[in-house]
């Protein structure tokens, strides 16, 4: 028979790409016959140079190939093929790996491997991580985008020795005992058996032992063993053992087998209690939960609920720690319509023993219950309820519940599976040079069911994603129960977006992975700030009252400028500020640029409040005229951000913040950040004033505000607002830096300002809650999208633009734009009023492709319980239109769900003729209000909410979000509920690279799109 | 029917000096209860006496007639000294028997003014009415409660309130239920949200969470004022939020959610004044014997306060008069 290869007619779409780097570019394949590979083939590129050998390896990998030959007398480009000077036995239905070296140019075709190409016996392995690339000359075993790098072999079936299976794998057993039937396999050469062929057995997984570890075959050419499955200490899910069985002159079969773990035990609290009130409802949603405690650690592995007959919706799961840290979470999918509904975890969460833990579950409206049977202990062998006279609880939806009434039962349950536990110890979160070892070791600790140190445990550490080797690859716990390894980053920039993951894995107990990352070429001043040392020492933990409260000259500074900031000690004394820039910074959220040291402060004069209730034209604005305290003196090497000046009174340890942004005016970053700071003025009631009459005295607003104030969102009285800029734009920071987006800040009042300030940039972002716009900063934003070249336009906000304000100068000193004006009505006697745009012929939509018509601020977030750890929920983005390009790569369909990223304000299309007529609908998300905007056209559909997109005649894309909150799901950063989505993430991705703006350091599994 | 009601009876501003001598030396008139007969309070000066918190601040009493428009009677109601005194009364230094432990730190305030500010106006079921007053100092805040005979306008007594859970905290309204408990609305942060519903034992002088009437927990981002007393013995009161819209709300104690077993507080319908929505709370709401809901506003933010009559099932108000006091309630009969 003539030759087979896997490639016929296929030609690569980038015959000439280069990452500027070598590698061992290969592919994964099987033949269903046995046969002889006689050559090896690959395209070359037209660029690419110097020599090339060959390889084919065991599918298994391995420090050497089973064959190699160097390529000679190559063509200047396409298929090259060699003949190998031996030809290679291959067994059938097994697989190997082809692979041919790379020293700058390749050619490729991305995803042409997700699906097996099959030729004749031969086919690819679609495994989803095929094809493989490597460090030249060695085992390729990373993957991207089942990218094809057309490497491929000559085959032909013929008749050579093989050893198959002939009984006794796949077989399931008690861990420790030895397995019912013994393995056996067959060596046969042309059908006739082959007897007197030695036969070696190894256990390569699972601990266990084989007997004899080799037998010569019988005249049926058949030699066999028995598996003595491994004890697997502390394992309390099945372990796999496997088995080869070799002839090194014919080839390798590996047998698997299953050992279950002896004793182990799965309980939940409730087994046969049924509710009294199976279907109640208080038209209202909450956060359902029970306390419970085991006397054995263990694992849970799932979440249960008693679902009401008449409850509707999506329903998340979450186990929390006893002081509301949130440990795991899961959304229910496949629920039935009423009764107990259970859940996995797709991460089992580690419980102690003896300790309080809470589950809940969230109820939309409907529930069940039984009253007062918390009050005493229901106990199921090691795990029971907590019988404190203050079980079950209930709270806001999605927060920790920590309210309860009647020791009521709500049926929130867990599945536990009580045995040892694997836990990451220190290492994670690392990054490095390639090349290079990390500093510190991944350490990880493996406790018994009584939490003590377990020792003797295998652990292994696997590079399962990015490219990368580990210093030891077993590992066998020690009397303290760790064990470690060191991971050095492979040498390709190009791995799953240049991050290593390493698994590590204790057989039968579980597995916990560490990530790092490494650095990027070319690295931007995102990526070069982010990697510095960070600190959580920005986060005011002991918020001042009225002790310290201070406010800065400007919103915001060029860098290399200086920024006078004012304070205010109630006693005069010691106080010290201490700057921090907010950022990603492995997670932990800022870093200290500068500290004062210890400086005098004094009391300021009283600020002046225009309140006379005798004058009928009293604007209730409060206004304060305090001497510098400090300046700033911001370096000109200061990365462009958010910052904080964190102000501590030495006194009392009380402490307050002064927020403010470092520009950078001459960088023309791909993307400019606003800030919204107007936003924040209009919320911001200190001197009892704020632009909103529920946080003004008596309820009666101010029609002006100052940005000569502090802003009582950095005291205690304030510290819980939803208008902070520590609420929606930390959060959309913190992802943009961990990516490593090429970013610069500024502020609403930079735009208004200078509004040519947004030009140099490729993509303007609105991030939040960004309400209060002036006519100038609306008119700019418009003219940029609509200039040569445009400004695209992102809105990861909502309510954007929706009250016209104007600004004014300071009373004191007449400092430009330093009052905000916003009657919200027409009685503003100067046209155009500070209205809604909306109703000054400025319909939102125009810009946006949508506008606010509603909102749900009752009971959707909590941020008073826990100021540093705010919890939120809201509905879900509900995908509408799967097949446009912002969804790719999210393996999202219509109707699929990204929970609880709508709210608590929302946007929506709205039919009043002002929206781009190429408006593309991405979601439609049904929201259930509280509030509603009247200044709508009549049959607007106040029950949905749209995110959309469209591109403006410019050829400027515009996207909003049309949700406050969409961006947490990209990142928690200290929330204690976890909204993050990997799919949010890649349609983030996919919007900014649309717009031309990508990231240098995506997450693991991120695909990013090519630039247009 | 709609009783137009001439503006000099109403409209009457802050009195004058001889005016309020001459008012205030009156003789201790009784007057008729009955469906017609409104009472206000208005402080009569701002200004804050140092020993401010051991006694109530001078007001205006004011009683009016619904049907015939005329403001019957405007009296003088000098302050009078609480009945729980503080040996120590400076404002700067003066010690709050509050329940939170820490202290505000002593010094000047910059941010927040000392003034004397009237709350609430609330009738008693002992036929008194309750006039609760605020001021805000840098040590923490302090309330009083005057009880005013509506039929003479005497000052029968004043108390002191502390016990609250923060030295911040403010009783921003007061409603009597038939059996006589007192529930109030506590601001944690000097008049500001959140808001808090409480009970007061007036007789104790303190704050307590008045479990026993599980009381409903409030947003903290929304105001709740205006608390007072229906026929239908479910109390009412307004709510606003950042939407900026005024709601009339009810509280029935009697109504109570199966998760929390506290009572809900329930929309009843959005105000509105000529089909718009309100851009501010109102200040005050009364309901007469015959269940007509009245309501004190400033809604185009003029010199004068103005009474209105609120049509509970539209949540349309109609203006009814000028009407220059802080506070309005009927008594009960």
């Amino acid at each position: 028979m003539a030759n087979q290869t896997i490639f016929t007619t296929q030609t690569p779409s980038n015959p000439d790409a280069t990452d500027g780097t070598a590698y061992e570019l290969g592919m994964k394949f099987q033949s269903s016959a046995a046969g002889q590979i006689t050559a090896i083939r690959y395209w070359k590129s037209p660029s690419e140079t110097g020599s090339h050998i060959g390889k084919v390896w065991a599918g298994t990998g391995g420090a050497n190939p089973l064959v190699t030959v160097t390529f000679a007398n190559e063509t200047a480009s396409g298929w090259q093929e060699q003949a190998l000077t031996t030809p290679l036995n291959i067994q059938a239905n097994t697989t190997y790996v082809v692979s041919v070296n790379t020293n700058n140019h390749f050619a490729m075709t991305t995803d042409a491997l997700a699906t097996a190409v099959t030729s004749g016996n031969l086919s690819s392995v679609a495994d989803n991580n095929n094809g493989v690339f490597g460090n030249a000359g060695s085992f390729p075993n990373n993957s991207y985008r089942n990218s094809n790098y057309f490497r491929d072999v000559g085959f032909v079936v013929t008749t050579i020795p093989t050893i198959s299976k002939t009984g006794g794998d796949n077989q399931t057993g008690t861990a420790g005992a030895a397995l019912a039937n013994p393995l056996v396999v067959k060596i046969e050469n042309g059908g006739n058996p082959q007897a007197g062929v030695t036969v070696n057995f190894t256990v390569m997984a699972g601990g266990g032992s084989v007997s004899p570890a080799s037998a010569v075959t019988n005249a049926s050419g058949q030699a066999s063993t028995v598996l003595t499955l491994g004890t697997a200490p502390g394992a309390i899910i099945p372990v796999s053992n496997t088995v080869s069985a070799s002839v090194p002159s014919i080839g390798t079969v590996t047998f698997n087998a299953t050992a279950n773990p002896a004793g182990v035990t799965v309980v939940s609290v409730f087994t046969n209690q049924t509710p009294s009130n199976a279907n109640a409802s208080d038209n209202a949603t909450y956060e359902l939960g029970m306390k419970f405690t085991s006397t054995k650690a263990g694992q849970i592995t799932g979440i249960r609920f008693w679902k009401a007959a008449s409850e509707t919706g999506s329903h998340i799961g979450k186990i929390w720690s006893s002081n509301g840290t949130l440990l795991g979470s899961v959304t229910f999918a496949n629920e039935t319509a009423s009764g107990w509904q259970t859940q996995a975890l797709s991460t089992p969460v580690n419980i102690d023993p003896n300790t309080t833990y809470v589950v809940s579950v969230n109820v939309n409206s409907f529930f069940a219950l039984t009253y007062d049977v918390l009050a005493s202990t229901i106990t199921n062998g090691a795990i029971s309820s907590v019988a404190d006279g203050n079980n079950g609880v209930y709270g806001n939806i999605n927060a920790f519940p920590t309210n309860s009434f009647r020791n009521t039962n709500y049926f929130r349950d867990v599945i536990l599976v009580i045995g040892s536990t694997i836990n990451k110890v220190s290492g994670d979160n690392q990054s490095g040079k390639v090349g290079t070892a990390l500093p510190n070791p991944l350490v990880v600790r493996v406790e018994d069911g009584n939490n003590n140190p377990q020792s003797g445990v295998t652990v292994t550490f696997t590079v399962t994603q990015g490219a990368g080797t580990v210093s030891n690859a077993s590992v066998v716990t020690g009397s303290d129960g760790q064990a470690s390894t060191t991971l050095t980053l492979g040498n390709i920039p190009s791995g799953p977006n240049s991050a290593v993951i390493v698994t590590a894995t204790a057989a039968g107990i579980g597995s916990t992975t560490f990530s790092a990352k490494s650095a990027p070429a070319n690295a931007n001043a995102i990526y070069l700030e982010n990697i510095k040392t960070g600190t959580n020492n920005w986060v005011i933990t002991n918020y001042a009252l009225d002790e310290i409260t201070g406010y800065a000259a400007a919103t915001s500074v060029n860098k290399g400028a200086s920024l006078p900031i004012k304070v205010s000690l109630k006693q005069s004394g010691s106080f010290q500020v201490e700057v921090y820039r907010l950022g990603y910074y492995g997670g932990l959220g800022g870093r200290l640029v500068s500290s004062s040291g210890s400086l005098t402060g004094n009391t300021q004069p009283a600020c002046t409040v225009d309140d006379d209730p005798n004058n009928p034209n009293r604007t209730n604005l409060v206004e304060c005229n305090w001497s510098d305290s400090y300046t700033i003196a911001v370096g000109s090497d200061w990365t462009s951000g958010l910052y904080i000046a964190k102000l501590i009174d030495q006194a009392s340890g009380k402490q307050s913040a002064i927020w403010f942004v470092v520009r950078d005016d001459s960088n023309n970053s791909d993307i400019v950040f606003q800030s919204s700071f107007t936003t924040f003025q209009a919320y911001n009631s200190l001197g009892q004033y704020s632009l909103y009459a529920w946080n003004s005295l008596n309820g009666q607003k101010a029609i002006k505000v100052s940005f000569d104030r502090p802003f009582i969102q950095t005291t205690s009285k304030g510290a819980w607002y939803f208008d902070s800029m520590l609420r929606f734009e930390r959060h959309m920071v913190r992802w943009l830096e961990s990516q490593s987006y090429d970013v610069n800040y500024i502020t609403n009042l930079d735009v208004q300002a200078n509004p040519q300030i947004i030009r140099q940039h490729k993509v303007f972002i609105s991030v939040g809650h960004d309400e209060y716009w002036s006519m100038q900063e609306r008119d700019a934003v418009e003219q940029a999208r609509d200039a040569n070249p445009p400004v695209n336009l992102a809105f990861f906000s909502s309510n954007t633009a929706y009250w016209h304000i104007r600004f004014g100068n300071s009373t004191n000193g007449g400092q430009a734009n330093r009052i905000m004006t916003c009657y919200k009505s027409n009685a503003d006697p100067t046209s155009p009023a500070t209205n809604k745009f909306r109703l000054i012929n400025r319909p939102e939509n125009a810009l946006l492709g949508v506008m606010y018509t509603g909102d749900r601020s009752d009971g959707l977030y909590d941020t008073t319980t826990n100021i540093n750890s705010p919890s939120y929920s809201g509905f879900d983005h509900v995908v509408s239109k799967s097949d446009d390009l912002y969804y790719a790569n999210t393996g999202l369909t219509n109707g699929s769900k990204l929970t609880s990223l709508v709210g608590f304000e929302w946007d929506a299309n709205v039919n009043n003729g002002a929206a781009p007529s190429n408006l593309v609908i991405l979601s439609q998300s049904t929201v259930v209000p509280s509030n509603t905007d009247p200044d709508v056209p009549p049959g607007t559909n106040y029950s949905v909410s749209n995110a959309v997109r469209y591109t403006a005649n410019s050829g400027a894309k515009v996207f909003s979000t049309g949700s406050n909150q969409w961006m947490f799901g990209l990142d928690n950063g200290g929330n204690s509920t976890n909204l993050t989505d990997p799919r949010a993430k890649q349609i983030a991705v996919n919007v900014f690279a649309d717009m031309g703006a990508l990231p240098q350091t995506p997450d693991a599994g991120i695909i990013v799109p090519t630039s247009p | 029917m709609y009783i137009r009601i001439r503006r000099r009876r109403f409209g009457q501003l802050v009195l004058s000096g001889a005016a309020t001598a001459v008012l205030a030396n009156l003789p201790r008139r009784a007057y008729a209860q009955s469906e017609s007969q409104l009472y206000g309070v208005q402080v009569a000066k701002q200004e804050v006496a140092t020993d401010a918190p051991n006694k109530t601040p001078d007001t205006v009493f004011v009683v009016a007639d619904t049907v015939t428009g005329k403001e019957t009677s405007r009296i003088n109601v000098p302050s009078r000294q609480v009945s729980n005194l503080q040996t120590d009364t400076k404002l700067d230094s003066v010690q709050i028997d509050n329940t939170d432990a820490s202290r505000r730190v002593p010094g000047k305030s910059v941010l927040t003014r000392t003034r004397e500010r009237i709350t609430s106006l609330t009738p008693l079921t002992d036929g008194t009415l309750a006039v609760v007053s605020v001021i805000n100092t840098p040590r923490g805040n302090f309330t009083r409660v005057a009880q005013i005979n509506p039929k003479t306008g005497e000052n029968l007594g004043a108390t002191r309130i502390s016990g609250f859970e923060t030295n911040s905290s403010t009783l921003e309204s007061l409603v009597a239920t038939k059996d006589n408990n007192l529930i109030g609305i506590a601001s944690f942060s000097d008049g500001l949200p959140p808001f808090k519903l409480i009970g007061i034992d007036l007789k104790g002088g303190k704050a307590n969470n008045a479990e026993r009437l599980a009381l409903p927990t409030l947003f903290p981002n929304r105001r709740y004022s205006n608390l007072v007393l229906g026929r239908d013995n479910v109390i009412y009161g307004t709510s606003i939020g950042s939407e900026g819209s005024v709601v009339l709300i009810k509280i029935d104690l009697n109504d109570r959610a199966a998760i929390t077993g506290r009572a809900k507080v329930t929309t009843v319908v959005e105000l509105q004044l000529d089909g718009k929505d309100l851009e501010n709370d109102i200040l005050g709401l009364a309901i007469s014997p015959g269940g007509q809901i009245y309501a004190l506003a400033n809604p185009t933010s003029k010199g004068t306060n103005s009474l209105f009559r609120v049509d509970e099932k539209s949540g349309a108000i109609r203006f009814v008069r000028d009407f220059q006091v802080d506070k309005i309630a009927f008594a009960i009969a």
